[in-house]
């Protein structure tokens, strides 16, 4: 069972797009039996409308799971947002630190986690963007909320000079519930970041994503699939990790 | 025949990138030579760094095809004499430098004696470039402007974030070759070769800490022509290495 933990639908603000059938159609191809899928921010700035749209894509297709986009700058109306996601099939929540601007540690958006933790909500984080949503930060946030499940997207690892290796084993080390998702993740030959993670961590903290349709599926597969690890640990990356949370 | 550009061979900061690990991981990744360069600026904390990359460097040389130096320019003329020993004396054919750990940005007058001095050996340098500060293709921009007769490679292009600036500067500036490794967009070789033609593009992997079965996946589904994809995989950086090719006449 392969589960993609990272696909985003319709047509970003930023120019990337993609639509329900050009995704099911690039699973089928590859072997993705299920993918989580959340709007991109939409170039009208309206999440509500997104995540109705993304909530009827994934009623029609058992195949794929929603995690609702939402700003968590808006107190009571990010938490509401979150309630009536939740009412429409949601699974769980992805944030970008960067394109709604905020701190991912901050005191602005801690109550919406809180919610979220409340809610059984396991949120997707777009990690790595420095100031904003490096690993550090991510755990932080992690340890003043340790109930929340984080899924940090990237590894938090968007700049290439790898020191955020470290940063990140540590969160994944001293926190209960952060798991490394491995869209983009530059260091995955010798001693990268996944190997790591699974051999000085466990096996249980690492989720394969794509961040389909920015980055190309089949070759983020085969980051997972260079990696020197046990046969074991590659089939939990590529499923069974997010399975366990999700409950599936 | 794959070359490729940008890799590493040094045991440092915990990775064991023997020569005998790099050769494993470039048969699974179908690359038949690499220009290496270590792990450590040289000089600096570790006096066998330097004997160290000499030996990786004639490990194979059917398989190592050559030798970036990489230097620490805060030590000065130390530094200077031995990058011009190494290039005269040992065969080193490029310098590497690394603004991350050097602490120092390109345009820096200590980095721009070197990669002037790069130049007059008549050897090319290899920069990492990417997503932090002191490593940004802008930056490498103005030392490629101060820096006209040396032929820069810009390793990662810029990274995740960066890569629109690795372009516009490689359009303004004829000296910067664009290196993608890391980057993840499928298209990114395309990118690169739209924007500045085939001749200044050379395929690198950062191996072994990035698998080379990666990267490969981005130049094998760039769509380049026969003739694009030999300048990218090894015509380019035989050139720019001084390197003689099988096919050469």
């Amino acid at each position: 069972m392969i589960i993609d933990a990272n696909t985003s639908l319709g047509q970003s603000l930023y120019g990337p797009r993609a639509t329900a059938e050009q995704l099911l159609q690039r699973m089928t191809a590859l072997g993705i039996d299920r993918s989580i899928v959340s709007s991109f921010t939409p170039r009208d700035l309206d999440l509500r409308r997104a995540n109705h749209a993304i909530s009827e894509i994934v009623a029609k297709d058992r195949r794929l799971i929603g995690f609702a986009r939402i700003d968590p700058r808006l107190g009571q109306t990010s938490v509401a947002e979150l309630e009536a996601c939740q009412r429409e099939g949601f699974r769980g929540v992805k944030v970008d630190p960067l394109e709604q601007a905020f701190v991912i540690n901050s005191d602005l958006v801690f109550d919406f986690f809180k919610a979220c933790v409340a809610a059984h909500m396991p949120v997707l984080v777009v990690a790595g963007h420095p100031c904003l949503s490096s690993p550090i930060q991510v755990g932080d946030l992690a340890e003043r909320l340790p109930e929340l499940t984080i899924i940090m997207a990237h590894g938090g690892q968007l700049a290439m000079h790898g020191l955020g290796i470290f940063d990140c084993l540590l969160v994944v080390k001293t926190t209960g519930k952060v798991y490394v998702e491995t869209s983009g993740i530059p260091e995955t030959g010798t001693e990268g970041l996944i190997e790591r993670a699974v051999l000085e961590v466990s096996p249980d903290r690492v989720i394969f994503g794509s961040n389909s349709p920015i980055n190309d599926p089949a070759m983020e597969l085969e980051r997972i699939r260079v990696s020197r690890i046990p046969e074991g640990a590659q089939s939990q990356i590529m499923g069974a990790n997010l399975a366990a949370i999700l409950r599936l | 025949m794959i070359i490729d550009a940008h890799a590493h061979c040094d045991v440092r900061f915990g990775w064991i990138h023997t020569p005998e690990v790099l050769f494993g991981i470039m048969e699974e990744g179908g690359i038949d030579k690499a220009c290496i360069t270590g792990l450590a600026d040289i000089p600096g904390d570790d006096d066998e760094a330097y004997p160290r990359f000499v030996a990786a460097l004639r490990a194979d040389p059917d398989r190592i095809a050559a030798g970036y130096l990489r230097i620490n320019p805060w030590y000065g003329q130390r530094a200077r004499e031995l990058f011009i020993r190494a290039v005269r004396e040992d065969g080193i054919r490029g310098l590497k430098l690394h603004p991350t750990t050097i602490i120092l940005p390109p345009h820096a007058p200590a980095v721009i004696e070197f990669v002037r001095l790069a130049g007059e050996l008549r050897v090319p340098v290899l920069f990492h470039s990417g997503d932090e500060p002191n490593a940004l293709p802008l930056q490498i921009g103005k030392c490629a402007e101060a820096c006209p007769d040396t032929d820069i490679i810009m390793g990662h292009m810029g990274g995740t974030f960066f890569w629109e600036d690795a372009l516009r500067v490689a359009q303004k500036y004829s000296n910067i070759y664009l290196e993608p490794s890391g980057n993840p967009l499928p298209d990114i070789i395309q990118k690169a070769v739209r924007a500045v033609g085939a001749q200044r593009v050379v395929f690198g992997t950062d191996m072994p800490a990035i698998h080379p079965k990666v990267e490969r996946y981005k130049l094998d589904n760039a769509g380049l022509t026969p003739e694009e994809m030999e300048l990218v995989c090894s015509r380019n950086i035989a050139r720019l290495m001084g390197l003689k090719l099988n096919t050469d006449r």
